[in-house]
């Protein structure tokens, strides 16, 4: 008996699912519900009674299609994730907040862009709307391109390097900074059908591993290939890679690093700076000892607004000091915790999510935030070297807000669709 | 006789989860095992099954999967998992106690019903 065709069983299961709002799970409600009425109407024929009246009985065992409908509804109504969606918000509130302030108080000797707070806000509202876009977007439909975005975004990038410039700076300034969240996405859904059975995709792995951050210091830009390697690490470990793979891959990372390091003048003066500010007070440790000083006249109920022009780009890389200076301890306290909470609460949604893909695009969102957030805290308090990472969502920086907004928005997508699972297994397995 | 809604509805999910503790089943051969099982006491719509499947699942209590049957046909089975199989023991507990806690605070009249039947 062919259920497809008839009109009635068709209808009571369009009634069913014009409850349903979460269109994703239409076709497996469908299916499932069809093939219980032709169970239903043949136990019927069987009985001797025809198709027509079959199908009717069938159908008024199924029960009230509102119901039904309504009940299922209930279990797929997926809104966003809303704690994360709150953190957001209460993240990217408290820093226009500081930002306001920094405007409305500070002096020239800041340096900080004219109309900072309203172009902040601007971005604020633009980048809410572009993951409320991405929210919508099947997160899926992106896994069978990862490759050509893998390589068209390392083409871009290797094109930026060789000509020094394509198009007007900033906008290329800003590609470099989202590369390594582009790259990471594409590598989610490589590594989620990596095959380590065959060696020779040991040395792909390698490469694609290494090319990227050999890409990014060569640019330059040293946190964006730190935040790389970080999630692409992860995303290894969480793909069981062996050891005896993971640890080479690794290691050869942490040595470019090493070399970058080395090689590199400035870089060495930072980490030295940082090891000893006083060794060079004018220089290199000058924003070392300023931090320093900042943080310990701070008190736990701040100083209010008096801070003026001790350290220079307070606005972006340095908003945390602000913060404490101007608000206390306590409200350094209270956002920390928040962040904590935040990449806690990353962790736990990303364990519950049954698609692969989507829990290591989760997993290595979270780590991206992690790191921006960790290291731009540690280096504030004088506990790692400056680095040139912004506080997400709370430094000024219309880009990065984007960016991070980009994340959150395809964070929540995976979230909505986290309980699809439509594989067809052969009866054996049972 | 027949059993009220509300009674059924507390149940149902104990029912469907010792169930699937001793095989995978699909939603109709759930209903069919209730039914015998119970002598046809236990009738309820059969559509109002899937929302409670569902929800279990989004729980983690159980899992489906499709499987290819017999040609183009397919079904969609639901394991057990061990939080659904440690829920299904919790309740089964409850479920004595309330039980036994029932009968000994009818005790009398219970006997009185049957006397007179």
């Amino acid at each position: 008996m062919d259920l497809k065709q008839n009109r009635k069983v068709q209808e009571y299961i369009d009634r069913v699912c014009s409850h349903i709002k979460c269109r994703e799970k239409h076709e497996e409600i469908k299916l499932e519900l069809e093939n219980h009425v032709e169970e239903l109407a043949e136990e019927y024929l069987t009985a001797g009674i025809s198709e027509d009246d079959a199908l009717k009985k069938a159908i008024s065992r199924m029960g009230d299609s509102a119901l039904v409908g309504e009940q299922l509804n209930k279990i797929y109504k997926s809104g966003p994730e809303w704690s994360i969606l709150i953190l957001t918000l209460l993240f990217a509130a408290s820093g226009l907040f500081s930002l306001y302030f920094i405007e409305v108080n500070g002096d020239f000797s800041l340096n900080t862009p004219s109309f900072m707070f309203g172009r902040s806000l601007i971005f604020t509202v633009l980048g809410l709307a572009v993951a409320g876009g991405l929210f919508f977007f099947d997160y899926r439909k992106l896994k069978p391109y990862s490759k050509y975005i893998y390589s068209g975004t390392i083409f871009i990038l290797f094109l930026i390097i060789q000509t020094g410039g394509l198009v007007n700076g900033s906008v290329q300034h800003s590609f470099v900074q989202l590369t390594p969240i582009i790259l990471v996405i594409a590598l989610a859904g490589i590594l989620d059908e990596w095959n380590w059975h065959i060696h020779k995709m040991f040395y792909l792995c390698l490469g694609m591993l290494a090319l990227p951050v050999i890409l990014m210091l060569a640019y330059p830009l040293f946190s964006a290939a730190v935040i790389y390697l970080t999630a692409a690490i992860m995303l290894l470990i969480l793909t069981r890679v062996k050891l005896k793979y993971l640890l080479p891959l690794a290691g050869s990372g942490a040595s470019l690093f090493l070399f970058a390091m080395v090689t590199v003048d400035y870089r060495m003066q930072r980490l030295l700076a940082f090891l000893n500010p006083h060794s060079d007070p004018l220089g290199s440790g000058y924003i070392h000892i300023q931090l320093d000083n900042l943080l310990q006249s701070a008190g736990f109920f701040g100083q209010g607004f008096t801070f003026s022009g001790m350290i220079p780009e307070v606005h972006t890389d340095f908003i945390f000091g602000y913060i404490v200076y101007t608000f206390g301890w306590l409200a350094g306290i209270v956002l920390i915790g928040l962040i904590a909470g935040f990449i806690a609460r990353l962790i736990s949604l990303a364990i519950t999510i049954k698609d692969s893909y989507g829990r290591l695009l989760v997993i290595s969102m979270a780590v991206i935030f992690s790191v921006q957030f960790i290291w731009n805290i540690l280096m504030t308090l004088g506990l790692a070297p400056l680095g040139g990472v912004s506080l997400p969502f709370i430094s000024y920086g219309n880009t990065q807000l984007i960016i991070n907004m980009m994340m959150i928005g395809l964070i929540l997508s995976v979230y909505k669709r986290k309980g699809k699972n439509l594989a067809i297994f052969s009866a054996k397995s049972l | 006789m027949k059993i009220s809604k509300e009674l059924l509805k507390g149940s149902t999910v104990i029912l469907i989860l010792s169930l699937l503790e001793n095989k995978s089943m699909y939603g109709y051969e759930m209903i069919k095992e209730i039914e015998n099982k119970s002598t046809g006491i236990f009738a309820f719509k059969e559509g109002t099954l899937y929302p409670i499947l569902h929800s279990l699942e989004a729980e983690g209590m159980v899992e489906s999967s499709w499987l290819q049957i017999e040609g183009s046909r397919r079904r969609k089975y639901y394991t057990i998992t061990d939080k659904g199989k440690h829920y299904a023991q919790a309740k089964k507990e409850e479920w004595l106690t309330f039980r036994t806690t029932v009968d000994r605070v009818l005790g009398g009249s219970l006997y009185g019903l049957k006397t007179e039947s």
